[in-house]
């Protein structure tokens, strides 16, 4: 029964689908989170009949073929780097990048214990340069190619 | 005696090709850019299949068999992703990308740019422009998809806009011809791509699936209720059978 692995991979793919929605669902009030959407693509096609085969001797050609799909898989959950909505906090070290900049972090180099996460807030540490107090949960790096 | 059991079975094992269709529907109910599938059966004669009890002309057995799925190749809808190099067709036109095998094209806009900065499907394969692949700059920002495929961006901090290609969009007399290969690709077989001039591409937007989820549902609750009917005639075929050989072969005492 073909149809029958055909719907797994359909449930297979729901599933994840439903994983990355409750991600982002789960970092809804997450500082600086951008969303994550899943992309899907259909699986390669059993030709049992190929459109455009000849069909008989005096070279007519069949019109419509016989194809059955195989399903259903997730090529990628791509990241939607829109803007998000920014909120006034009346903090003098809270910044937020209008457009498509990223704060450059320096990670420590070895880190010896799991760093806490935090939200994304800036405090003065003891060298009174802006650092982010604990690790971030954003990358650290610089833009270099447009990004969607 | 046997023809109702052969043709009964020839009508299910349409209906279970029929639920592969419907079930690969289904699976690609969330596919961005997909076109539904549909089952199509014709008359089958069999010339030496007769059944010689009627009386008249009415002898010939036909069987069912699937003749073909052809393909609902209509507009699905389009979800706003807000996304810059998110691009669906409004229109019949499919976009050109370059896959291992040469020519490809598809209905589904998600791009994204590759390391070398030019645009790409989710697959990696390269979006073809109509002259060339679309190639970024690494200072491009605001990036604008006019409706004829013209992509503009502004680069550094120039004040006026620099193209870096048009989207290449292809049309089919036929698109049924084209042959799904997986991955949202089709292969264009014998049709001759032309160039589109009446659809247009809305930035920002993905196509959804055209696949109708209730109507599948519909379509396999259908297809069961046919599948269990004709086990049932099968079933009681076979038990007449059954009777008749167990009452025929009853010598009286």
């Amino acid at each position: 029964m073909q149809a029958l692995h055909t719907a797994a991979t359909g449930m297979a793919a729901q599933e994840l689908n439903v994983q990355v929605i409750s991600n982002n669902i789960a970092n809804l009030r997450t500082t600086g989170f951008k969303k994550q959407t899943a992309a899907f693509q259909d699986l390669i096609y059993e030709h049992v009949r190929r459109v455009g085969a000849q069909s008989s001797d005096q070279g007519t050609i069949l019109p419509v073929g016989v194809d059955i799909g195989g399903g259903v898989k997730t090529v990628g959950t791509p990241r939607s780097m829109t803007q998000g909505t920014l909120s006034q906090t009346g903090n003098d070290l809270d910044l937020a990048v209008s457009g498509e900049g990223f704060f450059k972090i320096l990670m420590p180099t070895a880190p010896t214990s799991t760093p806490a996460t935090a939200p994304s807030r800036w405090t003065i540490r003891a060298a009174s340069s802006p650092r982010k107090a604990t690790r971030c949960s954003r990358r650290s790096r610089s833009r270099t190619t447009p990004r969607a | 005696m046997q023809n109702a059991l052969l043709i009964g079975l020839s009508r299910q094992m349409t209906l279970e090709r029929q639920m592969d269709v419907i079930a690969n529907n289904v699976a690609n109910a969330n596919t961005n850019g997909f076109k539904a599938d549909h089952s199509l059966f014709e008359e089958f004669f069999n010339s030496n299949a007769r059944e010689d009890n009627f009386i008249g002309s009415d002898r010939r057995v036909s069987y069912v068999q699937d003749r073909g799925t052809f393909r609902d190749v209509g507009q699905g809808p389009m979800e706003p992703t807000n996304n810059p190099l998110d691009m669906a067709i409004d229109g019949n036109a499919y976009f050109a990308v370059q896959a291992n095998g040469g020519e490809r094209y598809t209905r589904d806009g998600k791009f994204s740019l590759n390391s070398t900065g030019q645009l790409v499907t989710s697959d990696g394969n390269l979006v073809l422009g109509t002259s060339s692949p679309i190639t970024f700059q690494p200072t491009d920002h605001d990036i604008n998809v006019a409706p004829d495929g013209t992509i503009t961006v502004l680069e550094g901090t120039a004040k006026t806009d620099s193209i870096r290609g048009k989207i290449r969009m292809a049309t089919f007399d036929d698109p049924t011809k084209l042959t799904k290969l997986g991955a949202n690709l089709y292969d264009v077989g014998s049709a001759v791509p032309q160039a589109d001039t009446k659809s247009s591409v809305r930035q920002g937007y993905v196509e959804k699936s055209n696949v109708n989820a209730v109507g599948e549902m519909s379509r396999m609750v259908e297809v069961m209720r046919s599948y269990t009917a004709i086990a049932n005639l099968l079933q009681q075929q076979s038990d007449l059978h059954k009777s008749a050989i167990e009452k025929l072969a009853d010598v009286p005492a």
